[in-house]
């Protein structure tokens, strides 16, 4: 079954998203900052797709994709950026993202997303 | 050589029609006691006396009536004499009592003999460039007020989006869940419906009462307020925060029964910015509070053991909107506003918040407040 790496710190959000995609049959594993993510990575999980926010603790979304990025085993994962910045549309370019979704999330704006890559 | 009388004579004319010549500089002198003694049609222009009305008169007429009260006239002679000459810049007034920005040069006059005459004088109006600045300044303050009003705005829709996607997923979870969902997986859902809300209604009231404080719209109320009892309360408040999080959170003194005269909601507030504060930040350790007096001085202190305040933050982190890690994209709920609040607010009540760290090894605010304080606001 079709991997998802969430990484979001709102526990209360992190859980409704990894709900509603298990809920249309996702296998979901759940990280609450960067560094976290980047451990199961290097764990050797391989995700279709990952669910990134920005603003997170001990290692940022920034900090995260720049390490993601110059990661040859990790670089190619699809990920999509979700978060409240204004400028996301930007920030998401410049870190080469599949895609973005603004907070307040649209699920199935997000769920298409999702459907495109896993 | 002697210089035969007529080239003298020449030589006086020419520098007083040098002196005549110069409308855009006034160029005057004084006696050694600060009179004037001669005065050029710059000065005329300048400042709107005739020679006739002016010479004889002392020279502080210039200035006006905060700066003589300061005692800027008898300054400006004295520096003269002490360094040959004095050059400063600053308002000074007509005679129809308008005022102008000055550039003065006065210098320290010594004839031949070495006997000290008096003082030459020269005023330059520098008002068009002064109001320049001024609007320069002005456009640039404004600037920086739009900024961090752009700042503040773009942080606040951040950190709103945040419980308002929660609350948006938990409705998406209870209509493709209502039919089939057990009691249970609702009050979890539920749950999380009261803690997006709570964190919603925390988050706009901070914006509201730090307005308010901007606004100077904070009322202070003075009544005799049992300070160990709010200390209690307010421990006892955020306790199940602080243990959810690992955390210790213990008063180290019994202060109950110890009565001031101060606004009992003010001080409550600032309590609970500090300890929630102290959670926030703190990963492991205790958060303890002491209640001191000395000296009819009550010092409130929320100690904990967590990151720590470099010394170059210690100022900032007061002002509102700012936060220690804003700059490294790291994230921590919230607007950055306790303790701006907090710093407001302990002014109000006539007191003051101090902060002591040791990077690595934890903080201390420390709420001063004095017990006659005098209230503000």
């Amino acid at each position: 079954m079709d991997t998802i790496l969430i990484v979001e710190d709102d526990d209360d959000l992190r859980d409704s998203i990894l709900e509603l995609l298990q809920l249309r049959g996702f296998n979901v594993v759940a990280a609450a900052d960067g560094q976290q993510a980047l451990d199961e990575l290097r764990a050797g999980l391989t995700p279709c797709l990952i669910i990134l926010d920005l603003m997170l603790p001990v290692v940022s979304g920034w900090e995260f994709r720049n390490q993601q990025l110059s990661d040859p085993r990790l670089s190619e994962i699809p990920t999509v950026i979700v978060s409240g910045i204004n400028n996301l549309e930007i920030e998401s370019r410049r870190l080469q993202a599949t895609a973005f979704v603004s907070k307040p999330i649209n699920f199935d704006l997000l769920f298409k997303t999702v459907e495109q890559n896993c | 050589m002697r210089r035969s009388g007529d080239s003298i004579a020449a030589e006086d004319e020419l520098r007083r029609l040098l002196i005549e010549s110069v409308t855009d500089y006034a160029i005057i002198s004084l006696d050694p006691a600060g009179c004037v003694i001669s005065w050029n049609p710059g000065a005329q222009k300048l400042k709107g006396y005739s020679a006739e009305e002016i010479i004889g008169k002392h020279f502080s007429r210039f200035f006006t009536a905060e700066d003589k009260a300061a005692g800027l006239p008898e300054r400006a002679l004295s520096a003269a004499i002490s360094f040959g000459r004095s050059e400063y810049e600053g308002w000074r007034v007509r005679k129809d009592g308008s005022r102008f920005w000055a550039l003065v040069v006065l210098t320290a006059m010594y004839d031949s003999a070495g006997t000290f005459k008096g003082f030459a004088k020269i005023t330059k109006d520098l008002t068009e460039r002064k109001r320049a600045e001024d609007n320069r300044l002005r456009m640039a303050q404004l600037k920086e007020a739009a900024r961090v009003r752009d700042e503040f705005l773009a942080y606040v829709s951040h950190e709103m989006r945040g419980p308002l996607a929660s609350i948006q997923l938990q409705l998406e979870l209870l209509r493709r869940e209502r039919d089939c969902a057990a009691q249970e997986r609702l009050d979890t859902i539920l749950s999380r419906l009261d803690r997006s809300y709570a964190r919603l209604a925390e988050l706009v009231d901070s914006v509201l009462q730090q307005s308010r404080i901007q606004a100077g719209r904070a009322m202070i109320k003075r009544a005799p307020v049992d300070l160990g009892k709010i200390v209690a309360e307010v421990v006892e408040e955020l306790r199940p925060e602080a243990e959810r999080k690992g955390l210790r959170l213990t008063v180290a003194d019994d202060a109950r029964g110890k009565f001031l005269n101060t606004d009992g909601t003010a001080l409550r507030v600032i309590l609970q910015n500090l300890i929630v504060n102290a959670v926030k930040f703190s990963s492991r350790g205790t958060i303890s509070v002491h209640v001191r007096t000395a000296d009819c001085v009550h010092r409130i202190s929320v100690c904990d053991q967590g990151p720590g305040i470099p010394a170059e933050d210690r100022e900032r982190i007061f002002e509102p909107f700012e936060r220690l890690e804003r700059s490294t994209h790291k994230h921590t709920s919230g607007f950055g506003l306790g303790l701006a609040t907090s710093r407001r607010l302990s002014e109000a009540l006539g007191g003051h918040i101090e902060l002591s760290s040791t990077p690595g090894a934890g903080s201390t605010f420390t709420l001063v407040l004095p017990e006659n304080a005098r209230l503000g606001v």
